[in-house]
């Protein structure tokens, strides 16, 4: 039943991914800039303790946040997740509108290869991601000769994004030491789009779409250590991952549409975007079996992020760069039935709590960061099926400020996350 | 799953820092040149011609202008019995005068010669030359429209008897040729009522009407003008202009319109009371490619009541965006005038020592791209 459930499942959100991934334009203004709005899913566990967990262990997640965590696995799990995102955003003082849009977070698939020692997993989550839409009305004089104004929308949109699928492997080289390898393959298709809509026959409404298709492979290397020393029933790990600079290489196409809707010019290029090292550091201390705490900082060096292509907020003719970005988060876990399944239900809920500061990447004012700080908060609920649990997420916060001509995004998002726990490859006994 | 309450404006000041509003620019044309390649003049009725130049004319602006034109003729029908049985013994040529340019008060003398040689008209352009033969006759026709008769010679008829009356007419009669001895007037002789008449006596009249036409002409043009250059029918050649696409102030852009708009030159006061001239009444334009012969029509216009000609199209808008791009092939644009009118009139397009406004110029409305 179970393994009917969890492919069921995987065969509704891989596709619907796509097509989610693809179609969007309603989220923050922000993600149109540089590659997109950075993303990352490790597990709906950590994504409501503020989103690290790079020293996080158990068996009831597949952690993909650190590779070596892999190694911690009993059953086979698949999980994946859905988020509904809100934003409103002002500028100067005065809110301008909301926008709103839903996406989904991950699909992933975690086995273990020799029982709570190696274990393979893989995931398919998002990078970046680009979701953007703005409308802009005007005027225009029609004939400068002969006057007359004739009215006029500029339109901008931007979707997609960099989509990331992993194939790790995590291996337990002592009790007290896990190693991991993570294979990332990146890969996908940023649309940015700008057109103009005359009231008026008279002009030749077009629109220009920009599609920027990129590819290429990284890795990710990881280690575990649970520090010695510390009274029974406690435990204090760190873990860290350092991810290789990688070059993804890419093809741009730019077509031109008339109010017909007619392609009628197509151009296309080539060329390489690299992409930098990245580190990840993060410790989780257990005091007692139903607390958990974790501490997390993750580094990405994106002052030396180079591309042949022109991103908004980046131009590949001067040196325009982007900013390193840096991450912060820490988080608590607790289950109050930890070690009791035969407790009421309520006692088996889990309640996690987070906080996270994110500087950006990259920004449309040189001299203005754009962070993002938020809480986050969740409740792991135990299904009717054994080893299943559904999680209900949710992460509240603000992103930029209005100085300098920007705008501050106050977001709320609510996030579904299902996983699901079975033996699928245990030997069958003789006999 | 998408959604928005109000999405217009919504982190627009950051777009707006990274993008530029849709304009409008004014390009003036960087060149306006004669191309030195002669106006199609040859043709038939359903090509477009509409008829025969011949006459010579002294223009106070255009200056010398001279014309030459062909004729040839078809059998109207199946010759009778009758016909066929006697010899010609008569034969006129009925020439309808529908244009006239020049000096309406004196007649212009026109001798008409044998054509010998088989000629093509379709897209022969005025600056071809066609051998002549004989001299057929002299006529000399007052510089007005309307029909002229001229009766020709017994010698000729007789010389001509037997194609006249032959099946292969079509083949073994080449036309005339009408050339102007005095006079300072140009005569158009058009397609409609314009014929051959043969007739056998006691017999038939056979009627051979116009088949096809051709004008050779040139003209020596008299003091160059540096405000305006001409651009002439008949003899005429087109006017080649280009206007600066690949500026800075014209960035790679979604262009959303261009119009090209010229201003003509009055020049009426110039001419004497009783020179005709006829009114060019379409002018067109067109993209030539790199290749110097590939050719796409644009636009053909007529001229506004203030004197400015305005082409302004979707295709010229679009050719625009080519070049805009990069991916175009064009070369300049050409003035021409349209071969139907058949005529020797011109426009003076104003150019060169005259403010920037009145030069050929492009108005283009772009978006620029980021």
């Amino acid at each position: 039943m179970q393994r009917i459930l969890a492919l069921t499942f995987l065969v509704v959100l891989l596709p619907a991914y796509s097509i989610l991934a693809q179609s969007q334009k309603d989220g923050s203004i922000y993600s149109r800039f540089g590659l997109g709005e950075r993303q990352q899913f490790f597990t709906s566990r950590s994504q409501a303790m503020g989103g690290g967990g790079y020293a996080l262990a158990g068996i009831r997640y597949t952690n993909f946040a650190n590779p070596a965590a892999l190694s911690d696995q009993i059953l086979t799990r698949f999980a994946g997740g859905f988020s509904f995102e809100s934003i409103k955003v002002s500028a100067e003082g005065f809110e301008q509108g909301t926008v709103a849009s839903g996406t989904l977070s991950a699909v992933q698939i975690g086995f273990p290869l020799i029982t709570n020692k190696t274990g393979l997993g893989i995931s398919f989550s998002p990078y970046t991601r680009v979701s953007y839409r703005v409308d802009s009305p005007s005027s225009i004089i029609s004939d400068p000769e002969n006057g007359g104004e004739t009215a006029l929308i500029s339109r901008f949109g931007g979707s997609g994004g960099i989509q990331k699928l992993s194939l790790a492997t995590g291996h337990r080289v002592s009790p007290r030491i896990s190693l991991g390898l993570s294979l990332d393959y990146l890969f996908g298709i940023i649309e940015e789009s700008q057109g103009s809509s005359f009231n008026s026959t008279l002009f030749v409404d077009r629109t220009v779409e920009k599609t920027l298709r990129l590819r290429g492979l990284t890795a990710t290397v990881g280690g575990r250590y649970v520090l010695p020393g510390l009274p029974t029933g406690k435990a204090l790990v760190i873990g860290g991952t350092i991810s290789l600079p990688t070059t993804l290489v890419g093809k741009r196409a730019l077509a031109l549409t008339t109010s017909v809707g007619s392609d009628t010019l197509s151009t296309t290029a080539s060329g390489d975007v690299k992409l930098p090292l990245a580190w990840a550091l993060g410790v989780a201390y257990q005091p007692e079996a139903r607390w958990t705490f974790i501490a997390d900082a993750s580094y990405e060096g994106w002052s030396s992020f180079e591309s042949d292509f022109d991103l908004p907020g980046y131009s590949a003719s001067s040196n325009s760069e982007f900013d390193n970005r840096l991450r912060l988060s820490a988080g608590a876990e607790f289950w109050p039935a930890s070690g009791r399944p035969f407790a009421s239900y309520g006692s088996r809920i889990g309640y996690r709590l987070g906080v996270y500061s994110d500087q950006s990447y990259v920004s449309p004012d040189a001299d203005e960061s754009i962070r993002s700080v938020g809480i986050t908060g969740g409740l792991s609920m135990p299904s009717l099926i054994r080893g299943t649990n559904i999680d209900l997420n949710i992460d509240i916060g603000r992103r930029g400020t209005t100085s300098n001509g920007l705008v501050k995004d106050r977001y709320i998002r609510f996030s579904l996350n299902i996983n699901f726990g079975d033996r699928w490859f245990d030997r069958q006994p003789l006999g | 799953m998408t959604g928005c309450d109000d999405r217009t404006n919504v982190g627009i000041g950051l777009v707006d820092a990274q993008t530029e509003e849709s304009k409008v620019i004014t390009l003036s044309a960087s060149s306006l040149q004669d191309n030195g390649l002669g106006d199609v003049t040859g043709g038939n009725a359903s090509s477009g011609a509409s008829r025969a130049l011949a006459g010579v004319v002294d223009d106070p602006v255009a200056g010398h202008m001279e014309a030459v034109g062909l004729l040839d003729f078809v059998a109207s029908s199946q010759f009778g019995t009758s016909f066929l049985s006697q010899p010609v013994t008569f034969a006129d040529l009925t020439m309808s005068i529908d244009y006239v340019y020049g000096d309406t008060t004196q007649p212009v003398t026109l001798e008409m010669y044998q054509v010998n040689e088989s000629w093509i008209s379709a897209f022969t352009r005025a600056d071809t030359t066609i051998g002549t033969g004989a001299l057929v006759l002299t006529t000399t026709i007052p510089a007005v429209e309307g029909d002229h008769v001229v009766t020709l010679p017994a010698e000729w008829v007789s010389a001509f008897d037997g194609i006249l009356r032959s099946s292969t007419f079509t083949d073994d009669f080449h036309g005339f040729a009408l050339r102007a001895t005095s006079g300072n007037a140009i005569l158009g002789v058009g397609f409609s009522g314009t014929s051959l008449r043969a007739s056998s006596t006691p017999g038939d009249t056979v009627s051979f009407s116009l088949s096809k036409v051709f004008t050779s002409s040139s003209r020596i043009p008299s003091s160059a003008s540096s405000e305006y250059l001409l651009l002439q029918d008949g003899a005429a050649n087109g006017l080649d202009v280009s206007f600066p696409f690949l500026s800075e102030e014209f960035p790679e852009a979604l262009v959303h319109r261009v119009l090209v708009r010229l201003n003509t030159v009055d020049l009426s006061d110039l001419y004497p009371s009783g020179f005709n001239r006829p009114v060019v009444s379409l002018i067109g334009l067109r993209v030539v490619a790199d290749d110097d012969v590939t050719r796409l029509v644009v636009e053909e216009v007529g001229v506004a009541s203030d004197g400015s000609l305005t082409f302004d199209n979707t295709i010229l808008t679009n050719v625009v965006q080519s070049v805009n791009l990069d991916k175009s092939s064009l070369d300049r644009f050409e003035l021409y005038l349209p071969s139907n009118q058949s005529g020797v009139g011109f426009l003076a397009i104003q150019f060169g020592a005259i403010s920037s406004e009145s030069l050929p110029r492009a108005i283009v409305t772009f978006t620029p791209l980021k």
